[in-house]
């Protein structure tokens, strides 16, 4: 129970950190109308590493934070990021889920995942389409580079942070228990 | 038995959302509330730290730069004070057309400087964090503006923070004028390209208005709606075509590029608020 609770916070407090500076990023780049954005990382170590119940419970809490700040209703994207842990989590046993590889690569796949489904579901009702469209395209290339470039750093953040709580993940096993 | 493994996290996920659905609405906006202040510290603190680094950029700048910079100011503050005295005897005119008229005066409005926080400019919303809430008593629907014109309206209001809604969010709907034109035309954000500094759609724009690259047209507030007083610039029209039913004429606006590059903004925050 307290290994379980000590595994969310720290993966929590990792979250803030990456959404801090994405934050500052998006801050960043407003100027040039790009906006970078990375669910995918959010969710692949908890969906690759860890038991089903903590992984969900970090991964739900995570989106409740970046709904927090989003002026959308409240839990939606708490409920897609669970939806990909749920797709990555049945994934991972058929996966080498220790590599950081597979993390970047489980990453970029969400990210990818998750911005096709809110531009088939959202993309209508933003007034101007094929602008719209564009606009999602570019930040979908930006935030994919930024996964890349940023994914193996964040992984291993989310390692060393369990390791300092002292709730490492379990290793070994093809699957979570 | 590993057919049910499978669909544990899915079963646990339904569960964890059909528990979220009936969770009673004021539950949920506690919840909101509680990790919006407890996010909120660490864009203060960053904007804090870019002041912070601003101000150490500048003390490197030579003795010479910062007189020419006073100077330069100096002259600015003369040509505003001769704008202050303008003002002044243009209000006093307003009022007294107003009472020779018996016309309704525009509500009265508090200015109230504040740095921005955070820009968060996505496809799906266009929204700026400030550094002032309610604790300098700003409101839900105030207009907020900047040296270029209008920048949108503040959409929520928390303890030491505020959000901002900018008019090229695509949910900001308003009516504007043409400069020198009363007939109002709809005016919505949302055109927000990459690498591009944002439009605006228009609709219903009378079919005697035209506006060309070579001469476009400047577009202000109306006034109408009382949420924005009139005449703030809100962005330059270069082309127009008819509509498809032939009775308007639709078009684009381009906002002002320093939208996006916004450090500070000015909350006009109504000094006798409707009840």
């Amino acid at each position: 129970m307290f290994r379980d609770t000590r595994q969310v916070l720290a993966l929590l407090a990792c979250a803030g950190v990456l959404a801090a500076v994405l934050g500052q990023l998006n801050h960043a780049l407003a100027p040039l109308a790009l906006t970078v954005s990375a669910p995918g990382l959010l969710v692949a170590f908890a969906a690759l590493r860890l038991p089903a119940g903590t992984g969900l419970a970090v991964v739900f809490c995570t989106g409740l934070w970046l709904d927090a700040a989003a002026p959308t209703p409240f839990g939606r994207q708490a409920a897609l990021l669970g939806l990909a842990f749920c797709f990555l989590h049945n994934a991972a046993r058929r996966l080498p889920r220790e590599e950081t590889l597979v993390g970047v690569v489980s990453a970029l796949f969400v990210n990818l995942a998750l911005f096709v489904v809110l531009a088939v579901v959202d993309l209508g009702s933003l007034p101007d389409t094929p602008s719209g469209a564009l606009r999602l395209l570019a930040d979908l290339i930006v935030s994919q580079v930024f996964t890349t470039l940023v994914g193996p750093w964040f992984l291993a953040l989310q390692r060393a942070a369990l390791d300092l709580a002292g709730v490492p993940p379990p290793a070994g096993a093809r699957r979570p228990a | 038995m590993p057919r049910f493994d499978q669909a544990r996290p899915f079963l646990t996920l339904g569960i964890v959302l059909l528990a979220w659905l009936v969770l009673p609405a004021a539950v949920k906006r506690v919840a909101r509330l509680s990790f919006y202040e407890f996010q909120a510290p660490t864009d203060v603190a960053a904007s804090y730290a870019r002041d912070l680094q601003e101000f150490w950029s500048q003390k490197t700048r030579t003795k010479n730069e910062v007189i020419e910079a006073a100077r330069d100011l100096a002259r600015l503050n003369a040509s505003y004070e001769l704008r202050l005295q303008d003002d002044a005897r243009l209000r006093a005119e307003i009022a007294r057309l107003e009472e020779l008229l018996r016309l309704p005066s525009y509500g009265e409005f508090r200015a109230e400087p504040a740095r921005v926080v955070r820009r968060d400019f996505s496809a799906w919303w266009q929204r700026l964090v400030v550094r002032k809430g309610s604790n300098h008593g700003l409101r839900v629907g105030s207009p907020v503006i900047h040296g270029g014109g209008l920048v949108g309206r503040v959409a929520e209001v928390h303890a030491h923070t505020a959000v901002v809604e900018l008019i090229s969010d695509p949910a900001v709907r308003l009516a504007a004028v043409f400069d020198g034109d009363d007939r109002p035309v709809s005016f919505q954000g949302g055109s927000n390209p990459p690498l591009r500094p944002a439009e605006a759609l228009l609709e219903y724009v009378p079919l005697d208005v035209f506006a060309t690259p070579a001469s476009p047209r400047r577009l202000v507030t109306s006034g109408l709606g009382g949420v924005y007083p009139p005449g703030l610039y809100v962005g330059e029209v270069r082309s127009l075509e008819a509509s498809t039913d032939g009775l308007f004429k639709t078009g684009r606006a381009v906002l002002d590029p320093r939208l996006g590059r916004l450090t500070e903004v000015t909350v006009l925050v109504p000094v006798d608020p409707a009840p």
